[in-house]
C-alpha cells in the first residue's frame, strides 16, 4: 500500500490537480520507482471501478445506490458494449468474408538477419495489413506491393497500414522508394514523413522524436498537431514533434541507416564507462573474461567517410582490460573499420621484442582460433607500422608502411577461397561496384567457415591500448564504404 | 454477434476497469481515455481471432491499448505528464506487474463491499465524483455546498478509507 503522501499525490494527478512541475516531478517518479508505478496503476484501475459503476445511475439516493450498484455496474458496461457490438458487428462481416476475400496482403518478408521478435514467433511470407512487429534485435527487410524496400533495425516496432504506409513506433527504419511508388508514407507518433521519390531513413529518438535523413531524392515532412509543412533535399536532416511549429534542422547522419539486411554497423555509441559484452549483440565466451571498456578517448574520421556520432571503443586500455577477445555475430563477407593505434602499443611490441598482434579476427566459436586475422607490426621507422593479413601461418603485409596514432581506415574481405585487405583506400572509390585493387591478397585452401568477428587476440600484451570505430560489415564494397553524402 | 464477438465482448467487459486505469493513467483525461477505450474495442473485436489464449487477453488488448494511447497522444496539442516513451514503458511494466499479482475480480468484490459499508453521505458523494453529474471537483463542491478545499479533504479521506478495507478484506479473505 502507498504511503499516505504518495497515495494523495496520485491522487492529485488522477484528479489532474498537479502543477506543470509537480508533473514533471511526478513523470521522473513514476519513472524511477517501481513501487510507486505500480501504486498509480492500481489506484487507476480502482477509480476506473468506481467510475464504472457510478455512471451507471445518476440519481442521487443513498440506500437505493447501496442496492443498486451491481446492477448499475451491467448498465455502465452497456456504454462498453455498445461499442464492442458495434465493433462486433463489423468483425462478423469481417469474419464472414475470409473465404472468398482474404485480408489485405501489403507486403512480404524479404530478408532477415539475426531477428528477434517479441513474440518469439518468425514472420514469414505475406504480411496482412494492420500487422504488426516488434522486432528485439536484428535487421529485417520487408518489400511492400508497390515494390517499396523496408528494412528495420531492432530493437524497433512497427506496423504496416497499407502497401503505401508504415507506422514506426520505435527504432530506425530505411526506405528504399522506387519510380511508381512516390508517396510512401511513414507515419509516426509526431507526424508523417511523405516520400517524393526517394531513399530516406526515419528514426524515433530516446526522447520519442522523429528523426528524417534523407540519402537521395526528397521527403516532406508534416507535424502533427501543426500546420508546419517542409521539404528536405539529399544530405538534409530534420527532427520534429507532435506539434513543433517548424521541422528543426540536425547534422545529416544518412550513413547510420541499415539499407539492406544483412549489412550491420557497429559505432559503439553505448553509455560511457560500461563493458562492451551485453550491448548490442556482443558477448564474452567466458564471464571470467575482461571486457574492453568504454574508457574513451578520441572521435576517429577519415575524409568522406561519415562523421561518427561518438568516441570509439577503447581496447587493451593500460588497466589491463580486454586483453582476451570480446566477440559478435559476423554474417558478413566485407568489413571495415576505422582504428588508431597508440605510439606505446607498437613501442611495447618493439620492447617487448612482439613480432605481430591481431587486431580483429574472422572465425567460428573459439577466439583463440580465428581463420583470419587483421594483425599490426612495428615499421622500421619510429613512427611506422604495417598491417597485413593472417591465414592460418601465413602472414602478408601491406607493401607501404602507415603512421602510428593516424585513423586507419581498413576493409577486409573474407569470402571463398580469398581473402583481402585494403588500408586506407582512396575516397574516389567508395561505394563503387567493385572494389580496387586490394592492399594484401591471400589464397585459402579451404574457404573459411565465418560466423563471429572477434576485437582483440588471446594472450595480447598488456602495453597501452588501440581504438576502433565504425564497423561496417556487409556482402559488397559498396556496402561497408558509404559516403558522408549520396553523390 | 458470433461467438468469437460475443467473447471478446465478454472479455473486454470483464476486463474494462484494468483497460481504462492504464489509459487513463497515460492519457490523463476521461475524454481522451473513453475514445481511446473506444477504439481499442473496436481492435480487440476485429483481431480477437488472433489471440491464441484467452488467459492473454488482457496483456494483448494492453498492447492495444499502448498503440491507441500514442495516437491519441499525437492528435493532442498538450501531452500529458506521461507521454514520453519512456513513462509509457514504466506504466507498461507496472500495469503488468499488478495484473500478475492481483485478481481483479477479488478486488472489484471487495472494493465494492467496501463502497456499500461506507455511510450514506460518502456513498453519494463518491457516486457524483465519479458520474457524468460533476465532471470536476468544483462542480461536485457546488453540489454538496461545500468548499472546494473542504471537498477535496472529504474525497482524500473516504479513498484512504476505501484503500484501507480493500486491503483488509483481501488480507482477510486469503
Amino acid at each position: 500500500m502507498p504511503a499516505d503522501r504518495d497515495a494523495d499525490t496520485i491522487a492529485e494527478y488522477l484528479d489532474g490537480q498537479l502543477a506543470p512541475e509537480e508533473a514533471v516531478a511526478f513523470r521522473d517518479r513514476v519513472v524511477s520507482d517501481p513501487i510507486f508505478a505500480r501504486a498509480l496503476y492500481l489506484a487507476a484501475v480502482d477509480e476506473a471501478f468506481l467510475r464504472a459503476q457510478a455512471r451507471g445511475d445518476g440519481e442521487s439516493r443513498p440506500k437505493a445506490a447501496t442496492a443498486g450498484w451491481r446492477s448499475r455496474f451491467r448498465r455502465t458496461y452497456r456504454v462498453v458494449g455498445l461499442a464492442v457490438l458495434a465493433a462486433s458487428l463489423l468483425f462478423v462481416c469481417w469474419s464472414i468474408w475470409p473465404s472468398s476475400t482474404p485480408r489485405e496482403q501489403v507486403a512480404r518478408v524479404e530478408r532477415m538477419t539475426a531477428c528477434q521478435w517479441a513474440d518469439g514467433t518468425i514472420p514469414r511470407g505475406s504480411v496482412a495489413l494492420g500487422q504488426a512487429f516488434q522486432l528485439r534485435s536484428g535487421v529485417a527487410e520487408f518489400v511492400t506491393q508497390t515494390g517499396v524496400r523496408t528494412v528495420f533495425e531492432g530493437p524497433s516496432a512497427f506496423q504496416f497500414e497499407g502497401a503505401d504506409t508504415v507506422r514506426l513506433t520505435s527504432g530506425r527504419l530505411f526506405c528504399d522508394v522506387p519510380r511508381g511508388a512516390e508517396g510512401f508514407t511513414v507515419q509516426t507518433a509526431n507526424g508523417r514523413v511523405v516520400d517524393l521519390g526517394t531513399r530516406f531513413g526515419v528514426e524515433i529518438g530516446p526522447a520519442g522524436e522523429t528523426e528524417v535523413h534523407v540519402i537521395q531524392g526528397r521527403v516532406r515532412t508534416e507535424i502533427s498537431d501543426s500546420s508546419a509543412r517542409s521539404e528536405l533535399a539529399v544530405g538534409q536532416a530534420g527532427q520534429f514533434r507532435s506539434g513543433s511549429a517548424a521541422l528543426a534542422m540536425v547534422p545529416f547522419q544518412g550513413a547510420k541507416f541499415t539499407t539492406a539486411s544483412g549489412l550491420i554497423y557497429e559505432p559503439f555509441d553505448y553509455q560511457p564507462r560500461l563493458p562492451l559484452v551485453g550491448q548490442g549483440q556482443w558477448f564474452d565466451r567466458d564471464a571470467s573474461m575482461p571486457s574492453p571498456g568504454f574508457e574513451t578517448l578520441r572521435v576517429l574520421r577519415y575524409p568522406e567517410l561519415p562523421a561518427p556520432r561518438g568516441m570509439a571503443l577503447n581496447l587493451n586500455p593500460s588497466g589491463g582490460k580486454a586483453t582476451r577477445p570480446v566477440g559478435r555475430p559476423w554474417p558478413a563477407t566485407f568489413t571495415s573499420a576505422l582504428i588508431w593505434i597508440d605510439d606505446d602499443f607498437i613501442k611495447g611490441m618493439r620492447m617487448n621484442r612482439i613480432g605481430t598482434v591481431g587486431l580483429i579476427g574472422f572465425g567460428q566459436s573459439d577466439p583463440a582460433k580465428p581463420a583470419v586475422r587483421l594483425i599490426v607490426k612495428p615499421g622500421k621507422g619510429n613512427n611506422e607500422l604495417y598491417l597485413g593479413l593472417r591465414v592460418g601461418d601465413q602472414i602478408s603485409w601491406s607493401t607501404s608502411p602507415q603512421k602510428y596514432e593516424e585513423t586507419q581506415f581498413v576493409v577486409l574481405e573474407t569470402s571463398g577461397t580469398t581473402a583481402r585487405l585494403w588500408v586506407n583506400p582512396s575516397p574516389t572509390s567508395f561505394e563503387a561496384e567493385t572494389p580496387p585493387t586490394a592492399d594484401v591478397e591471400t589464397a585459402l585452401s579451404v574457404p573459411p567457415t565465418i560466423e563471429t568477428l572477434w576485437l582483440g587476440e588471446s594472450g595480447a600484451p598488456k602495453f597501452a591500448w588501440w581504438q576502433i570505430d565504425e564497423i561496417r560489415g556487409g556482402f559488397r564494397w559498396a556496402d561497408v564504404t558509404p559516403r558522408a553524402v549520396a553523390r | 454477434m458470433s461467438e468469437i464477438s460475443s467473447r471478446a465482448a465478454a472479455l473486454l467487459m470483464r476486463h474494462y476497469p484494468s483497460l481504462y486505469g492504464y489509459v487513463y493513467v497515460l492519457l490523463g483525461n476521461h475524454v481522451d481515455a473513453e475514445d481511446a477505450l473506444q477504439e481499442v474495442a473496436m481492435v480487440v473485436a476485429r483481431k480477437f481471432g488472433e489471440l491464441e489464449h484467452e488467459d492473454d487477453f488482457l496483456p494483448w488488448a494492453r498492447g492495444i491499448a499502448r498503440i491507441e494511447v500514442l495516437s491519441a497522444k499525437r492528435r493532442r496539442a498538450r501531452l500529458p505528464a506521461l507521454a514520453d516513451p519512456v513513462a509509457l514503458q514504466a506504466m507498461s511494466d507496472a500495469a503488468h506487474d499488478v495484473d500478475q499479482a492481483t485478481v481483479w475480480s477479488e478486488r472489484h468484490a471487495a472494493l465494492q463491499k467496501c463502497v456499500e459499508a461506507l455511510p450514506a453521505e460518502s456513498q453519494q458523494l463518491i457516486r457524483l465524483r465519479y458520474s457524468d453529474e460533476c465532471p470536476d471537483v468544483e462542480t461536485l463542491a457546488r453540489r454538496v455546498n461545500r468548499t472546494v478545499s473542504a471537498t477535496y479533504g472529504l474525497l482524500k479521506r473516504i479513498r484512504q478509507l476505501l484503500r484501507d478495507c480493500v486491503e483488509r478484506k483481501l488480507a482477510e479473505s486469503h
